[in-house]
């Protein structure tokens, strides 16, 4: 019995990460693999995937409300088919959070988690860009210096436990929230929690600040990712990309046309 | 140009309840989700790409001219890949009868619900992010069996 427990606590200190979910071991600060989105909401916030009845008020500033009032999108309570402007639908790019939300579930698009001793990489389908998140402890650039904005931010992340906390600054203002519409400044801060809660299952929860265009907060709902939750066959025998000659063909010939625009 | 549309040979306007619509790109503010017409035509281009496959063919009209019509494919090609779909299921001067639902605009575009092929219906998925399995039947928009009615004689698709 003695050796047993012996064995149990020798195990337990060799192994300190491994646990057990769902029948299945694994190291919940292990976020690498493919992850699908689980959750059906594609905002930033939890707005209605069919765009009807309730949804939530962001905590706009008159500057933010008039920015997101000239944002047009194809989806929502505000859709728009002959004004719509989304970046999307020009191939450009996405940036973060979208890049983290815009139609990862489905066969659209996921986004895959690698790592290397001082960073991890996020690679995303759609434009078949990838993203760093800097782990060796380095701090954010200082705010108030005179910045080049990027689409994805500049990201430092590190560990609270079993959550992986990722804190950005330095986004490109051009990209949007959310198929929504929702903007956002140049001076948005975001911050990401990342938590592995099993084998197969990856949890992330956003909040922003960016004080020009949101009077407080402004946090995301939960979001889950599956891992290899893919839907096809052969996965392996796909090349998603967004290619902007072929959408520029696309609404050119059938989707403008078909909308009015 | 609803009435335009209605002239056409080939075209036939069917009332259906599609089911559940789902958006993207803006489909349902695009398209009359809760209709489809019949849609009969010579293939000249098809393109399996992502975002939707397209369909671009020539319809005839009664008078004998030539109507260039454009569908877009709701399901993404991978979604098609797993019904059995390649680049080259549909090929140039193929026969095709559309079941689709037709644009608000009223222009000849049209978001594709079902299909023949030379006279063999093929399944064409259920919706974007829908993979059915294999062999299984279309989700939306089955081939018409209702009475005809004008395309401007439906009621217009809720907005999403």
């Amino acid at each position: 019995m003695k050796v047993i427990t012996l064995f149990l606590i020798l195990s337990a200190v060799a192994f300190p990460a491994v646990v057990s979910g769902q029948n299945t071991k694994f190291d919940p600060h292990d976020l690498t693999g493919k992850w699908a989105r689980n959750s059906n909401n594609q905002g930033f916030a939890n707005v209605p995937e069919t765009g009807r009845g309730n949804f939530p008020e962001a905590p706009f500033t008159p500057a933010g409300r008039a920015v997101y009032e000239k944002n047009f999108p194809g989806y929502g309570p505000r859709a728009n088919a002959t004004l719509r402007n989304d970046p999307m639908g020009s191939c450009d790019p996405l940036g973060i959070p979208r890049n983290l939300n815009a139609e990862v579930v489905s066969s659209h698009n996921w986004w895959e988690i690698t790592s290397a001793p001082d960073r991890l990489i996020q690679f995303f389908e759609w434009h078949h860009e990838y993203r760093v998140i800097y782990t060796d402890g380095r701090k954010l650039p200082d705010v108030n210096a005179a910045l080049d904005p990027k689409w994805n931010g500049y990201s430092v992340g590190r560990w609270e436990g079993d959550t992986f906390v990722v804190d950005s600054i330095g986004f490109d203002e051009r990209t949007w929230l959310d198929k929504f519409g929702y903007p956002h400044t140049d001076e948005m801060k975001l911050q990401e929690r990342y938590r592995r809660v099993d084998a197969n299952t990856l949890e992330l929860t956003m909040v922003l600040t960016d004080p020009k265009y949101y009077t407080k907060p402004f946090e995301s709902d939960r979001k889950v990712f599956k891992l290899n939750a893919l839907q096809f066959e052969k996965p392996w025998d796909e090349q998603i990309y967004c290619v902007p000659s072929e959408e520029q063909k696309f609404n050119r010939l059938i989707r403008d046309p078909a909308s009015g625009k | 140009m609803r009435r335009n549309l209605s002239s056409i040979l080939g075209v036939v306007a069917i009332v259906s309840f599609a089911g559940s619509a789902v958006a993207h790109h803006g489909t349902s503010i695009t398209y009359e989700m809760d209709k489809t017409i019949t849609v009969s035509g010579t293939v000249t281009e098809f393109d399996f790409g992502y975002p939707h496959p397209s369909l671009f063919f020539d319809v005839t009209d009664e008078k004998g001219q030539v109507v260039k019509w454009g569908a877009e494919f709701l399901p993404t090609p991978a979604a098609l890949k797993n019904l059995g779909w390649t680049k080259e299921t549909i090929k140039f001067n193929d026969k095709v009868v559309l079941g689709c639902h037709p644009s608000k605009s009223g222009k000849p575009v049209c978001a594709l619900a079902s299909l023949s092929i030379n006279g063999k219906p093929i399944s064409v998925g259920g919706g974007p992010g829908v993979a059915p399995a294999p062999g299984a039947a279309p989700q939306r928009g089955a081939p018409a069996t209702e009475p005809t009615t004008p395309a401007g004689g439906a009621p217009r698709g809720q907005r999403q």
